[in-house]
């Protein structure tokens, strides 16, 4: 069963070029919420003050988003939108398009935001 | 018992979630911790995909069962809860079921996402809606699982109360390896 086990939610915030790079690894569930929300926060704080272009958040490695991550995601972009037009940044998802809750959910983000949003599959 | 919901497909079987002896099918009942839901979903995707033929619908049933089950830790009042997957292949339908028990409090809270759900017109606009709304609260989840489950993994949904039991049904179709 322990090989079964999926790996707790890693986060890392960086700075790359003019990009803020927000790297999400393993299972973001219900414990991985706070760290989630608390990465969004740095990471937009961190585009505004060095007048970033674009956060590049890449999930290639997120096995599973639960909706209340989700819902960080939706506040972070909602609080993004709130700044313009035009936005301050764009956000740009990096994906592995094997894994089926990244296609699903990053195409109803890039729907509902956008102008903010895109989505890149590798 | 009272029921609430949506059926976004015509089902072919009936209403109890019955299905023939002989469908691929499991039930768990346990003391779902954050870890286990997570190890339970990487189970059932594994089951999923020994049954059914893509990979795909075994990603989406396995977010419906993990949302589920989060679910119902969230708001089991004596911290247990059920979960029961069954594959039906003559009708070409899976449904997956939690049930646990809950506060007053928590089942009418139920009760008005699935109005809310059943007044929808479809998934996707509902979806939507739920994507805004979650945009600008700051708070609380609002139904935006229920209605991920919905859209996103493409199930009806149907919640049963009996008594302090509640019990929420996700069913949508599927195609069958063999």
């Amino acid at each position: 069963m322990s090989e079964n086990k999926p790996a707790p939610c890693a986060i890392a915030v960086s700075r790359l070029a003019s990009s803020v790079r927000v790297d999400l690894r393993g299972d973001a569930n219900i414990d991985a919420v706070l760290a989630v929300a608390a990465a969004f926060d740095q990471a937009h704080a961190r585009a505004i003050s060095d007048g970033c272009d674009q956060v590049v958040v890449d999930v290639r490695h997120l096995e599973f988003m639960n909706s209340e991550c989700f819902k960080k995601v939706l506040t972070w972009i909602g609080r993004v939108a709130s700044m313009g037009p035009p936005p301050p940044y764009r956000i740009r998802f990096i994906s592995d398009a094997r894994i089926s809750w990244q296609k699903r959910s990053l195409h109803a983000l890039e729907s509902f935001a956008a102008g903010i949003v895109s989505v890149e599959k590798k | 018992m009272e029921e609430y919901g949506a059926m976004s497909h015509a089902l072919g079987d009936g209403a109890d979630g019955s299905a023939p002896k002989s469908a691929p099918s499991f039930e768990l009942t346990f003391r779902p911790s954050v870890e286990l839901i997570s190890v339970v979903r990487r189970f059932v995707m594994e089951f999923y995909q020994k049954v059914l033929q893509d990979h795909d619908a075994s990603g989406r049933l396995a977010l419906a069962t993990h949302e589920l089950l989060e679910n119902a830790a969230k708001y089991s009042t004596d911290g247990e809860a059920m979960l029961c997957v069954t594959v039906d292949r003559a009708a070409g339908t899976v449904l997956v079921r939690t049930t646990n028990r809950a506060t007053p409090g928590q089942r009418e809270a139920l009760r008005t996402c699935f109005e809310e759900i059943a007044a929808a017109p479809d998934a996707g606009v509902l979806y939507a809606q739920m994507l805004r709304r979650s945009a600008v609260k700051t708070t609380g989840s609002g139904g935006l699982g229920l209605a991920r489950i919905w859209a996103e993994s493409d199930m009806a949904l149907n919640l049963a109360v009996d008594g302090d039991t509640v019990e929420i049904q996700a069913r949508g179709p599927i195609t069958t390896a063999g």
